[in-house]
């Protein structure tokens, strides 16, 4: 069973777009899968939320259609095989728009509003206001499920440092938020201003927000707005630019008439800013009592207010922190709970495990991107030794996709049930190649940059893969599996399956210091899953820098068996005569790879006699350069023969979680020439002896000088390090973990 | 006007705000609201007038646009299309009219015929529910006990 979402028109940044973002983050968590649809959406969330002619469901689905405006949505409702229910966010207020081009749809949207409710399962009201109004218009089973900030992201360090630098100002500021349309009245905000200015004439006001000039009074008020001194129109901004707006405000205002929520009265309470609103609509449900609500306006009187609130210490104290305590009561954990009982109230429940005897071999999915003969990278190989090597203890199967191509995710094996060395892999297929370019692309615009949850899991569905069979079966058979082991925290198959299983969940995260760390909505990976099962203590550092409040973290490494292996052979296989220096991975870019040329050369103009690059592996770039030698992907026991004859393995990357190849260097007694931006390359290197880090050109010359002399005693030390990684105990590691998870309650 | 907030002594901090306000030498009188309740509308006799509004697409919507500096040469440009277009938009759209005036009458027909057997059911059902009601308050049945018949 499948929960989707309908939304008439996804647009990053709007209230409705958030709630239905938030929604499926809560239904993820409460044990449902489901998708995002639209009939019309913003370019670039193409991989967040498909077409509304894409929608396919299963009779025991439920379909939730988010309303706030006439469109073609409630009659698809209507007419589509499932259980059906309504979010209702609120329709505006038609005395605001009669005679406008927005009448019509306004007039539809209620219609339709009245003509879904005999036919729906569940009314959600967004708010108890707008609950009242769904049984006004006829609706039996009506839940009110309020929206919710993520207060964490309106802390101060989220505020956009340029915009905070642009709206510093030791004066009197009033800050708005929302669209600027009729019903909000830009009109009374003007008039509070203009009285404010005969009490502070320095004060400002900050309107945040779209400017709608499709009706002539809103672009008369504009061009009365900036002539009025102080006013500021900031028009549509980023996260960053609004979390900046709010902390470079004294009081919050609101003179709206009509509220069916009112996301940003708690988005200012979660920037510390006091609030004033008219108390229309939701507004004092909202606000559940805190900040400051006023009934009547009265202009002169709500400037002298506003310019306590702004001034007074004391009075702003006791306002911020009863503003605190309603967020407490006004997050997430909240709505999650008003979700499940709406839910629950029409026979959607999450699918429960049924615990019988224990069984002697637990059953266990693992759950990783690629898996398969062939499929080289970090993860993928780690995942692929782990089934391996517990096969013999646990009946296992491996969830993953179709894809070999790491790059597109494309799929290229067919998707259903196989057997790969007698484990059975279950692919699931992605309906959208990774568009790289746009994910670069997108990714140089957010990462450093705060981030509110759409923008976040709309960058997360562009990385992928989508895998959305993965997420039915987890949500539908997930209860079968006794536990869950899932491979690399940053992609869409362990991201978004988490939180379905996450009480049955041994996380394998491979993290390292990667900028999309930085993203909020990753907290739950960490947070949420039974234990974490980490390769390095730096990787345990960087989770716990990043998410203080991360499950209970075991660092349990990988295991490194060795076989026998000849350097000689390998000489004589690709004709090398001199000592040579060995890269073995994917040569790319991400890998450190242009570096270590650059490097290479200056090796070669600064060192007579220098030793040959060999680098074996796909290359997705140009390596012409004299000395080096490129021999394209090579066989395992090719590799091992590589290692043990090579002066150093050389590993560039500056980002590793494990650095599996210094292990298996080590292994066969080579020491390793290593990226000393790598923490973990770092560690490896200072705690074993058995090799130099390197920073730059001249170090890594040093690096290999330094080698070349100690190559004995590295080597003793490379070995004496690489006998502590075994796999016996990385695999009692892991079962003394699943042992642990199906033991607890 | 009145205050809402628990965190704080909203009636002082009323109070307060009314003194300075005074002690300016100023008065506010709040504009009345023009509040009206919400319509809640029957869905099909709204769509059918609807579909009566909207049936004839040779009859362009208002003109309007949201720019503001060049608005006014979009709205000149609209305006002079219809005009000039008319008779191409009325010769290009009428089996377009035709259609829609059949879709507005078969919608209108069904709708009625709806609203009426909706109408006629809950009568029905009232009915039901009056004679259930007069059963239960009737006086229980005397036939079928043994010592009458005797």
């Amino acid at each position: 069973m499948a929960v989707h979402q309908l939304v008439t028109h996804f647009r990053l940044g709007d209230a409705t777009a958030q709630a239905a973002v938030h929604f499926r983050a809560l239904l993820r968590r409460l044990g449902h899968w489901g998708e995002l649809f639209a009939s019309e959406q913003e370019p670039g969330t193409e991989a967040l939320v498909r077409p509304v002619g894409a929608l396919r469901v299963q009779p025991d689905d439920l379909l939730l259609l988010h309303h706030g405006i006439g469109s073609e949505l409630p009659a698809r409702l209507l007419h589509t095989p499932c259980r059906r229910g309504v979010v209702f966010h609120n329709l505006s207020p038609l005395r605001f728009y009669r005679g406008t081009p927005l009448e019509p749809a306004l007039l539809a949207g209620r219609a339709q509003l009245a003509g879904m409710a005999e036919h729906v399962a569940l009314g959600i009201g967004v708010s108890e206001f707008n609950s009242a109004e769904l049984r006004r218009a006829g609706y039996r089973n009506v839940q009110t499920v309020p929206l919710f900030v993520e207060p964490e992201r309106f802390g101060p360090d989220r505020a956009d440092p340029g915009m905070q630098r642009r709206l510093a100002s030791g004066a009197l500021t009033l800050v708005s938020v929302s669209r600027v349309v009729p019903h909000k009245r830009f009109e009374d905000l003007l008039a509070l201003h203009r009285e404010v200015l005969r009490l502070r004439p320095d004060a400002r006001l900050l309107i945040v927000g779209g400017i709608d000039r499709l009706f002539p009074e809103v672009r008369a008020l504009e061009k009365e707005a900036r002539t009025l001194p102080g006013v500021e129109l900031l028009g549509r901004v980023s996260h960053g630019e609004l979390v900046a707006a709010y902390r470079s405000g004294s009081v919050f205002v609101s003179m709206s008439e009509h509220e069916g929520f009112g996301v940003p009265l708690l988005e200012a309470m979660a920037s510390d800013l006091p609030v004033l609103a008219y108390a229309a609509a939701a507004v004092p449900e909202t606000l559940g009592g805190a900040g400051v609500a006023f009934d009547e306006k009265r202009f002169a009187l709500l400037a002298e207010l506003a310019v306590q609130l702004g001034t007074d210490g004391r009075l702003r104290e006791k306002i911020l922190a009863g503003q605190r305590r309603r967020l407490e009561t006004a997050g997430p954990e909240r709505t999650e709970e008003r979700l499940r009982a709406a839910l629950e109230s029409i026979g959607v429940h999450r699918h429960q495990r049924v615990r019988g005897r224990p069984s002697r071999r637990p059953r266990v999915a693992v759950i990783v991107q690629r898996y398969g003969a062939g499929i080289t990278g970090g993860a993928e190989a780690l995942a692929a030794q782990v089934v391996t090597r517990l096969q013999r203890h646990w009946d296992m199967r491996v969830l993953t996709s179709c894809a070999v191509d790491h790059l597109t995710w494309a799929n290229a094996l067919p998707p259903g049930e196989t057997t790969v060395d007698g484990v059975s892999v279950l692919r699931f297929s992605n309906p959208r190649p990774r568009p790289m370019h746009e994910l670069n692309a997108l990714s140089r615009q957010m990462f450093g940059r705060s981030q509110d949850r759409a923008a976040e899991e709309n960058w997360m569905a562009l990385q992928g893969p989508l895998l959305p069979g993965l997420g039915r079966h987890l949500a539908e058979r997930g209860s079968e599996y006794d536990g869950v082991v899932a491979f690399t925290y940053l992609y869409v198959p362990t991201a978004w399956s988490i939180p379905l299983v996450a009480e049955r969940t041994l996380l394998v995260p491979t993290a390292h210091d990667d900028e999309a760390l930085g993203f909020d909505a990753y907290a739950e990976v960490f947070e949420r899953p039974r234990a974490l099962l980490l390769l390095t203590p730096e990787e345990l550092e960087v989770i716990a820098r990043r998410f203080p409040r991360h499950a209970r973290a075991r660092v349990v490494g990988a295991g490194v068996d060795a076989p026998e292996a000849h350097g000689e052979r390998f000489r004589r296989r690709f004709d090398l005569s001199g000592p040579y220096l060995l890269y073995v991975g994917r040569v790319e870019r991400g890998k450190g790879i242009p570096e270590l040329l650059d490097a290479y050369r200056r090796l070669r103009a600064g060192m007579t006699r220098a030793p040959e690059l060999v680098l074996a592996g796909e290359a997705s770039i140009d390596l012409r350069a004299e000395g080096v030698r490129t021999l394209g992907r090579v066989t395992e026991q090719e590799k091992w023969d590589g290692l043990a004859g090579a002066l150093a393995a050389v590993v560039p990357s500056p980002r590793e979680s494990l650095s599996l190849l210094t292990l298996e260097a080590f292994a066969v007694g080579t020491p390793v020439v290593g990226n000393a931006a790598s923490p973990v390359i770092r560690g490896h290197i200072e705690r074993s002896g058995a090799g130099v880090a390197y920073l730059d050109g001249s170090g890594f010359m040093e690096a290999v000088r330094r080698v070349e002399e100690a190559r004995p005693a590295m080597a003793r030390a490379a070995r004496a390090y690489a006998a502590r990684y075994g796999w016996a105990r990385v695999v009692d590691a892991y079962r003394e973990e699943m042992d642990a998870l199906m033991r607890a309650p | 006007m009145k205050l809402l907030g628990r965190d704080i002594d909203t009636a002082a901090l009323l109070r307060a705000a009314r003194e300075r306000l005074e002690a300016r030498g100023l008065r506010e009188d709040a504009p009345p609201l023009e509040e009206e309740p919400e319509p809640v509308l029957e869905p099909l006799s709204f769509l059918a007038r609807s579909l009566e509004a909207d049936a004839d697409p040779t009859v362009g919507l208002p003109i309007a646009s949201h720019r503001s500096g060049l608005g006014r040469g979009v709205v000149l440009a609209k305006w002079v299309f219809r005009r000039a277009c008319q008779p191409l938009i009325n010769e290009a759209l009428g089996r377009q009219r035709l259609f829609n005036g059949h879709v507005r009458d078969i919608s209108a027909q069904l709708a009625a015929e709806v609203i009426r057997l909706r109408a006629r059911v809950e009568a029905l059902e009232a009915e039901k529910a009056a004679r259930e009601r007069t059963a239960r308050l009737a006086p229980p049945s005397r036939r079928g006990t043994g010592k009458r018949r005797r």
